[in-house]
């Protein structure tokens, strides 16, 4: 997190749904939907595919219809004022499409003339300036249809910027960048919210989400699962790492943090093992690294002394695997569910007593 | 913003000034669909299908009026009509195509998502894209007759024929406008069902087998009625003998038969020019509404 950027809040909705619903058949896409984005945010939009990410920056666009609720932006129903929004909106939807037949800088001429910019050379400089900004000047006269995949985003982007909008919705911009395209994007975004910009960003790259919003809203089966400020959903998924100073005391500690958890400490989420590279237990204690002497004095009461305590941040990841319910990522690397860990080692004991 | 919004008690939120370098236009309707519609014809202008097709029309009047003029020399106006003739002809394939595709090529495409999403309403969308069609069906009918008349004088005036111009009357400059204005309208009558059955059916494809399939059934379905009408003999005969008197075809036929007889001294259509107007004016009022409302309501999920 160490590239967050300082979001210029005023605590003023841009965009407010209301109940949003859109089905599709019986297929419910986007489900009741109540999402708040503030003036000066850069928002991430998670999910996994078809959680109706899509779905919803179309309603937001008016480019669908929704089926029940509403979206307001800017203070307007986009159901009644979409003009009016739209002209303070640029905004990528999904792969961006433009005339193959023209080149880069005539796609902006024609989208400029459909964005209520003025027609002729009076907006040559603001050509100029966004191409500059994706670093397409030299190919601003090459046919689209012979740009490259990650042109092509970037042609996106400029178009988004063309009439210098307030709110930029940008859906998977780094599709089909590398990774240096990746950075400059992420460099752009930061840029754009410094100077104020609001920016909705929906993307699959959860480390790139981490580093440049500020909040997020993360969909599954198109229900919010969770919104927030990302330094609050990482507070929640920090851990902090006990290392015993003998393995043989793993089984008491993690005895003893159980029951306290159970009795007292409840700002302890959960507890796990896992082994790291020198195949040494670490126990893995879900609850804030502010709470590191606590989980100390706990262990040091029962007489079980760590040799190692150190605080791990929260990631984005896990705030998305969780609430997406995917198979927590501990199961895959390696990590044993605490009960699981309790009951082998009982089974050793009983074993040895044999 | 037509209506007034439910959301009219939520606080508004002012509008920060845009970059200097952005200079934005007027935005009342009438400007935003003079820029979409110039935006239209710039893309019509840049696309390789347009100079195609534009060759191709040049080239038959050419062609036509050096077969007809080497065959035996023919006077100015008949170089005219049958330049308008053949415009006629011509432009209605060509004009099908390209009607299908700028409407149809947007949903294949994607663009429409593009366009949809930067300020214009679906109505000045479907607008622009008719103003678009109306302007070249303009420029291509004014643009063939200029072609044809420097043809001929090319091919005439050099071997010492004059242009004689008692034709030149009053009666026949009403009268050669308004076969010109049936031409145009007859091209941009197709040109509308074009870009009415590609908005259906999201494709150029749609748009452009459409119409020739529409094309060729009024034709048949026309020779059926009237045969059908002739062999029964009786009020449903001459009932069906009647319902080709509404065709898209016959109408448009009427309007210029109507004035190639007073050009040409060629028989009247039989169907007066009233009743053709009207009939026209309504499958052009059903066209528009029909792409309006599929545009209106359709989500846009391609």
């Amino acid at each position: 997190m160490s590239e967050t950027h300082t979001p210029l809040y005023d605590g003023t909705p841009v965009i407010s749904t209301q109940r949003l619903t859109k089905a599709f058949g019986n297929l419910v896409a986007v489900n009741d939907l109540n999402l708040q984005v503030m003036r000066g945010d850069v928002f991430g939009f998670l999910g996994p595919n078809g959680s109706g990410k899509t779905t919803t920056i179309r309603m937001l666009l008016g480019l669908i219809h929704p089926t029940a609720g509403r979206a307001v932006l800017f203070g307007m129903d986009n159901a009644y004022q979409l003009p009016a929004i739209l002209q303070r909106i640029g905004a990528i939807v999904e792969t961006p499409t433009f005339y193959p037949y023209l080149s880069g800088i005539d796609n902006l001429r024609v989208i400029a003339a459909n964005s209520g910019m003025k027609l002729g050379g009076t907006n040559k400089a603001r050509y100029e300036e966004v191409l500059d900004i994706v670093e397409l000047q030299q190919y601003q006269r090459l046919v689209y249809r012979n740009y490259s995949l990650g042109m092509k985003q970037r042609l996106g982007i400029a178009a988004a910027l063309l009439a210098d909008p307030e709110l930029v919705m940008l859906d998977e911009p780094t599709n089909g960048l590398d990774p240096a395209g990746v950075i400059e994007i992420r460099k752009l975004i930061q840029q754009l919210a410094a100077l104020g910009k609001t920016i909705f960003l929906s993307s699959h790259i959860l480390s790139e989400v981490q580093q440049v919003c500020n909040r997020v809203a993360i969909l599954r089966k198109g229900n919010l699962v969770k919104q927030g400020d990302v330094k609050e959903l990482l507070r929640e998924k920090e851990q902090v790492e006990v290392r015993m100073q003998r393995e043989g005391e793993v089984q008491e500690a993690l005895e003893v943090l159980q029951r306290v958890r159970e009795q007292e400490a409840s700002w302890i989420n959960h507890i796990a093992v896992e082994q790291n590279a020198l195949r040494q237990s670490i126990i893995l204690v879900d609850a804030p690294s502010a709470r590191s002497a606590d989980i100390n004095m706990l262990l040091a009461r029962h007489n079980l002394f760590a040799a190692e305590l150190h605080p791990r941040e929260g990631s984005l990841e896990a705030v998305y695997l969780q609430a997406t319910a995917l198979p927590h990522q501990f199961s895959e690397a390696g990590h044993i569910e605490t009960q699981k860990f309790l009951n082998a080692a009982s089974d050793n004991t009983k074993g040895a007593i044999r | 913003m037509s209506k007034v919004s439910p959301s009219m008690t939520e606080s508004l939120l002012p509008m920060p000034e845009r970059s200097k370098n952005v200079v934005m236009g007027n935005q009342s309707f009438i400007s935003v669909l003079g820029r979409s519609i110039a935006g239209e014809l710039y893309k019509i202008r840049r696309r390789a299908m347009s100079k195609v097709l534009s060759t191709i029309a040049i080239a038959t009047i050419i062609l036509a009026l050096l077969f007809t003029n080497w065959t035996s020399s023919q006077p100015l106006p008949d170089a005219i009509y049958m330049t308008l003739s053949i415009s006629n002809f011509v432009g209605s394939i060509l004009f099908i195509i390209l009607a299908g595709t700028i409407v149809g090529g947007e949903y294949s495409v994607g663009t429409i998502r593009l366009m949809l999403t930067r300020g214009p309403t679906r109505l000045q969308f479907l607008l622009a894209k008719l103003g678009a069609m109306l302007i070249c069906v303009c420029i291509t009918i004014i643009s063939l007759i200029g072609i044809g008349i420097i043809t001929w004088m090319l091919l005439n005036l050099p071997v010492g024929h004059k242009i004689d111009f008692s034709f030149f009357t009053g009666h026949w400059i009403q009268h050669t406008i308004l076969f010109i204005l049936a031409i145009m309208l007859s091209l941009f009558t197709y040109s509308m069902l074009a870009v009415c059955l590609s908005s259906w059916g999201k494709a150029t494809a749609a748009g452009v087998t459409g119409v020739l399939i529409w094309w060729f059934l009024e034709n048949a379905i026309s020779g059926l009625l009237a045969l059908l009408g002739s062999r029964l003999q009786n009020a449903f005969g001459n009932f069906l003998a009647t319902v080709p008197d509404y065709f898209i075809d016959n109408n448009l036929n009427a309007l210029r038969s109507n004035q190639q007889n007073y050009l040409m001294g060629n028989s009247a259509g039989a169907i007066n020019d009233l009743h053709a107007g009207i009939v026209i004016i309504i499958y052009l009022v059903v066209f528009g509404g029909l792409t309006w409302w599929s545009l209106k309501t359709r989500d846009i999920t391609n």
